[in-house]
């Protein structure tokens, strides 16, 4: 039974900085569920087995629970395996078993995927620049961790869990301090790739919101009542598991990494509207934009196809110059799909023009009746 | 997005294309410089800005930055500096406009409340954009 079970564990680890975090990603297969609100479908799926999840943090002394009723989601199964497998090895049977099916599910890449990595705080780079990464972040949170101790962390750093299997890696010293040591660390990270995956994984605003609540309310002295201020004003069908999130924050109290996350997500969104900005600019100004009600309209039902408006549009092919459009397009794929460094220079033939999202927009303004004829309107 | 930002696109969508339409009216129609649509790039970004800005209105700490911003290049454009300081961008730092003078817990609510609204212009910018693009391509 525990041999069995070490070899994914010891995948789990091993891989944990970089190869995991792919993927982790990869495995939440968004659900099939309503159109493109994949967050909000995992939400509805997740709040009680996230919430199980998360509450049995401090399961070390107790016994283990026994595993919640996994949905079919393969994401949550797995994450719940995970988690399972990190906190203790009386679970091996099911967690052994869900850990084989999780692995035989192929790795989808969709929009969630692609969202997640964008906005993901380290570096979409290597995987070696993800390790570092990774690395300083949890020295960075241990620090952080160790200044802030409130009761509730104070109780898991004191507690043991009963047996770990923690396979000592490389170069790392084996004796039972760095052990407990790293199984701990393994354990916060676990939880902060949970809240990684449930926070970027989404474009959702309300999410990021929840979040910084969150971060406020940990930086604050006491959560207890501020949490209800704070929940009240958003979102109300996210509450239950933010404020599940917001306590697994409080005791891991690793703000750095999510602080990183907000900052660069509001970057991301700044450089969006520098792109959007420049090709507004470009399109030729003559095109009348007697199109207010449409945009009303088309608001409100595209708020979730944000990934369906990702493909970079060729029909302005007409008014840009060719190399203007390679690097813009250049510069939306780079954007949208890596969120890494971009050069405005390079021209390189990064160039995809699919088509066919372009036609299903068109099809959703055919059906918001959009008049084709446009007025053009020569200045 | 939740229903309580309808309002809030429907302002923002309006303001933005009166802005544009002003900033289209007054452009020759196609640009030939490098200078000019750099110019023109500039203004519809700060115009993006602006109209997240005022659309929100006083109420935010980082819309009243934001429009203080405004005022001030007004000012100073009476008097043209070669210097352009880029509108919005490099003076937040990572943080948000006028988040400098902001304790840590408000500064996270702004935060919020900013990420909120630009998520809601970059949408309304890429619907003009898709709208505009594919009517120009249905005249085709």
């Amino acid at each position: 039974m525990d041999p069995e079970l070490e070899p994914p564990q010891l995948q789990f680890r091993s891989a944990q900085m970089g190869g995991a975090f792919d993927d982790f990603h990869g495995l939440i297969s968004p659900p099939q569920v309503t159109g493109g609100s994949s967050f909000t479908a995992l939400l509805e799926l997740a709040p009680p087995q996230a919430v199980e999840l998360l509450v049995t943090e401090d399961f070390p002394a107790k016994q283990p629970p026994p595993p919640p009723i996994f949905p079919t989601d393969i994401g949550l199964i797995h994450r719940a395996s995970k988690f399972s497998v990190f906190a203790s090895a009386d679970n091996s049977l099911e967690s052994n078993a869900i850990l084989s099916v999780s692995n035989s599910i192929p790795v989808k890449q969709e929009e969630l995927d692609a969202d997640s990595r964008r906005n993901s705080s380290s570096p979409a780079g290597s995987d070696q620049s993800l390790k570092s990464g990774k690395r300083k972040e949890r020295e960075k949170k241990l620090k952080e961790s160790n200044k802030k101790s409130k009761s509730k962390a104070a109780n898991d750093d004191g507690e043991e869990l009963p047996y770990v299997h923690v396979r000592a890696r490389r170069g790392q010293a084996t004796d039972s301090h760095s052990l407990a040591e790293r199984a701990r660390r393994d354990k916060i990270n676990a939880r902060m790739k949970l809240l990684q995956e449930l926070v970027p994984g989404c474009n959702k605003v309300s999410c990021h919101n929840c979040l910084l609540s969150i971060i406020v309310s940990s930086m604050g002295s006491n959560c207890g009542d501020y949490l209800g201020l704070i929940f009240s004003g958003h979102s109300k069908r996210l509450a239950p598991l933010t404020k599940c999130i917001c306590r697994c924050v409080v005791q891991i109290s690793g703000t750095a990494m999510v602080l990183d996350e907000i900052i660069n997500h509001v970057q991301a969104l700044q450089r969006q509207v520098e792109f959007l900005s420049m090709r507004l600019a470009a399109v030729s100004p003559g095109i009348d934009f007697d199109l207010d009600s449409l945009f009303t309209v088309n608001g409100s039902s595209n708020d979730n196809s944000y990934s369906g408006m990702f493909a970079p549009p060729i029909c302005t092919e007409g008014q840009l110059d060719g190399a203007r459009q390679l690097q813009l397009q250049q510069l939306w794929h780079c954007d949208e799909l890596h969120q890494s460094v971009w050069a405005r220079e390079t021209d390189t033939s990064n160039f995809i023009a699919p088509a066919n999202s372009l036609l299903s927009y068109d099809s959703t303004s055919a059906n918001s009746g959009k008049p084709v004829a446009p007025r053009c309107t020569t200045s | 997005m939740k229903n309580p930002n309808y309002p809030l696109k429907k302002r923002l969508a309006s303001r933005f294309l009166k802005a544009l339409e002003k900033i289209k009216y007054n452009m020759s129609p196609s640009p030939v410089s490098i200078e000019e649509k750099r110019r023109r790039h500039r203004a519809v970004r700060g115009a993006a800005y602006a109209s997240m800005a005022s659309s929100v209105g006083p109420r935010r700490a980082w819309s009243r930055a934001l429009l203080r911003k405004m005022r001030e290049r007004k000012r100073a454009r009476r008097n043209p500096r070669n210097a352009d300081t880029r509108f919005g961008l490099n003076q937040l730092c990572d943080v948000v406009p006028g988040g400098e003078a902001m304790d840590s817990r408000s500064l996270l609510n702004e935060t919020a409340h900013y990420i909120e609204c630009l998520v809601a212009q970059v949408q309304i910018m890429r619907e003009i954009l898709h709208s505009s693009s594919s009517s120009s391509s249905t005249t085709l």
